[in-house]
């Protein structure tokens, strides 16, 4: 069943413009710096160092496509997996093959997060390789925070190549696996409906909405069990601030990935297949 | 009722206030080649998701080859299906949509019935070609081949010759005959009297998700048999048909010709007296019978 979730998601054009489209974000933005220079800025934030090396460019990449572009793609995966057959027609043919729906849903989930895994590392290693080319294969800087007084200030530090490509490695997993989320509320909304639009926008917008209320001061107490409180804390591996809250994120992921797969499963086994 | 191929027991199923499947019960015995009949609306599609698993009945249930029916049930490898109307990824090509089904279901490819299944959807080349561009008899051939696959012990075919031009039509009847001759059941949904009435050996006749009549087509039909004929002097012919033993009415049809009952009597016996009487027959028919049998259930069933 895997095999045939492989075929049917590796053969389609937009899985591969999905890629192809995560890899032009990197690639648009080293050229735009390597055209224009970041300019002379006041501030030190991760964004002002990324010419500094293909592994800096690699960090930003992963920033800039983790809040939005990553969400949109992953939800696209997992949003379409089910609701995609039921508009073609197909599920009520899967269906009818002796095989559980249990295990025709995990292989569904399944293959959409090795697509996520995928779609991470497309960001990243196309980030580093591009930043590589146009920066050069540096020692990467990261910030430390210095604290004078009761203000605190950035300063950049330079690491060793292989400590950032470690880092860059463990935030890359932190930010494929908070796209597990995305992955389990994009296949519960796609055993709810059979249109692949309303699958794959529904999960945009739990994932945003989650991001928008995270915003809002008045419903400060929301946040600890909003999905995405969690979502950007892997910047403090570069950024000097505290890797604590990352632990929080994991268990707030497996929790959320497990409420929704658990509802997904429900509701995919009491469906009335109609399509 | 142990050993039918298919059983349903008191199946039911509503969907919001319109009960579209109502306390069906019903047997498919192995062998026989069955045709549920229905107009549209009458829950034959949903009895054939009922069937499949498609669906859950809100009570009732379904066995089909000895087994209880439920989602992903093992009996399942035994059992081809056309639910409704073909459906594939549309980028894929045809071939590939039969290999993707089938690995579905755990199993290696090819699969044993690929040969047969491949010469039913006499495709050609354009088995190579991407779905989203066959046609819609193309589609229908596709999916009844998809339903071969597994060499079945048990298939469905609902609503088969949507879509088949008259040709096609014809190739899949022989081709339904040949799969019932080494023994498959047959059930074939269809509000086509005459493919069943040609395919069938026996008929269920559904109507406001009720089962109204079952039986064999002949039981259904009716002991007595009927023509149309076509002649060149209709006053002549009604005259020599009066006078042979074993007519029992003759009558003008509707749409031309003669419609004649016969009871005991040959079409060629029949043919030969008016040729011998100077009557010139342009065309023999046998009444569809089934046709009258049906709607004459269907309307005293309150249509």
């Amino acid at each position: 069943m895997i095999r045939v979730e492989f075929i049917r998601q590796l053969r389609r054009t937009r899985t591969w413009a999905c890629f192809a489209a995560l890899a032009a974000v990197p690639t648009l933005i080293a050229v735009a710096n390597r055209v224009q220079g970041t300019g002379r800025e006041r501030d030190v934030n991760i964004f002002t160092q990324l010419t500094k090396s293909g592994i800096n460019l690699g960090v930003v990449a992963l920033l800039v496509m983790s809040n939005f572009f990553l969400v949109v793609v992953v939800a696209a995966f997992a949003g379409e997996s089910v609701s995609g057959e039921a508009t073609w027609g197909t599920l009520r043919y899967l269906l009818i093959r002796p095989v559980s729906r249990f295990r025709v849903l995990f292989a569904k989930m399944f293959v959409a997060y090795v697509l996520t895994v995928i779609a991470t590392l497309v960001v990243t290693v196309t980030g580093v390789a591009v930043g590589t080319a146009c920066f050069g294969w540096h020692n990467p800087i990261v910030l430390q925070q210095l604290q004078i007084g009761t203000r605190s200030f950035s300063l950049p530090v330079q690491i060793s190549a292989l400590e950032g490509l470690g880092r860059l490695t463990l935030a890359s997993a932190y930010v494929a696996l908070f796209l597990l989320v995305v992955v389990a509320v994009g296949m519960f909304l796609s055993t709810l409906t059979d249109s692949t639009a309303a699958a794959v926008v529904g999960t945009i917008v739990v994932i945003v909405s989650s991001a928008v209320l995270e915003n809002v001061p008045s419903l400060r107490f929301m946040k600890p069990v909003l999905p995405t409180h969690f979502w950007g804390d892997w910047t403090a591996l570069f950024t000097g601030r505290s890797t604590s809250g990352m632990w929080g994120g994991v268990i707030a992921t497996l929790a959320y990935t497990a409420v929704f797969s658990v509802m997904a499963v429900a509701r995919f086994q009491r469906k009335d297949i109609l399509s | 009722m142990t050993g039918a191929a298919v059983e349903a027991e008191g199946l039911a199923k509503s969907f919001d206030s319109v009960r579209a499947v109502d306390g069906l019960s019903f047997s498919v015995e192995p062998g026989q080649v069955v045709g549920l009949l229905g107009p549209n609306g009458a829950g034959k599609t949903t009895t054939v998701r009922l069937l499949v698993g498609l669906i859950r009945p809100d009570a009732g249930k379904a066995r089909l080859l000895g087994e209880d029916i439920k989602p992903g049930a093992k009996v399942l490898a035994r059992v081809g299906a056309l639910v409704e109307k073909p459906a594939f990824v549309p980028y894929l090509s045809g071939l590939e949509n039969l290999r993707v089904h089938w690995l579905a279901g755990g199993d290696k490819w090819p699969a044993p019935g690929l040969e047969e299944a491949l010469v039913v959807a006499n495709l050609g080349d354009a088995v190579h070609r991407k779905t989203r561009g066959y046609s819609q008899g193309m589609r229908q051939r596709l999916g009844i081949a998809q339903a071969l696959l597994n060499r079945p012990d048990l298939l469905i075919l609902d609503e088969p010759t949507n879509g088949l031009d008259p040709a096609e039509t014809r190739r899949l009847r022989g081709a339904i005959r040949t799969i019932a001759d080494r023994g498959t059941t047959i059930l074939v949904s269809s509000h086509i009297l005459a493919e069943v009435e040609q395919v069938c050996t026996h008929a269920l006749v559904v109507d406001h998700g009720k089962l109204v009549a079952q039986g064999t087509v002949a039981d259904l039909v009716g002991a007595s048999s009927a023509i149309d004929l076509v002649v060149d002097d209709e006053t002549l012919a009604t005259k020599v048909l009066q006078g042979i033993p074993g007519v029992l009415s003759v009558g003008v049809s509707p749409v031309g010709g003669l419609v004649v009952d016969l009871d005991g009597v040959l079409r060629s016996e029949v043919v030969a007296a008016l040729v011998h009487s100077g009557v010139g027959v342009d065309a023999v028919t046998p009444r569809r019978r089934l046709e009258d049998a049906y709607l004459r259930l269907v309307e005293d069933d309150g249509l």
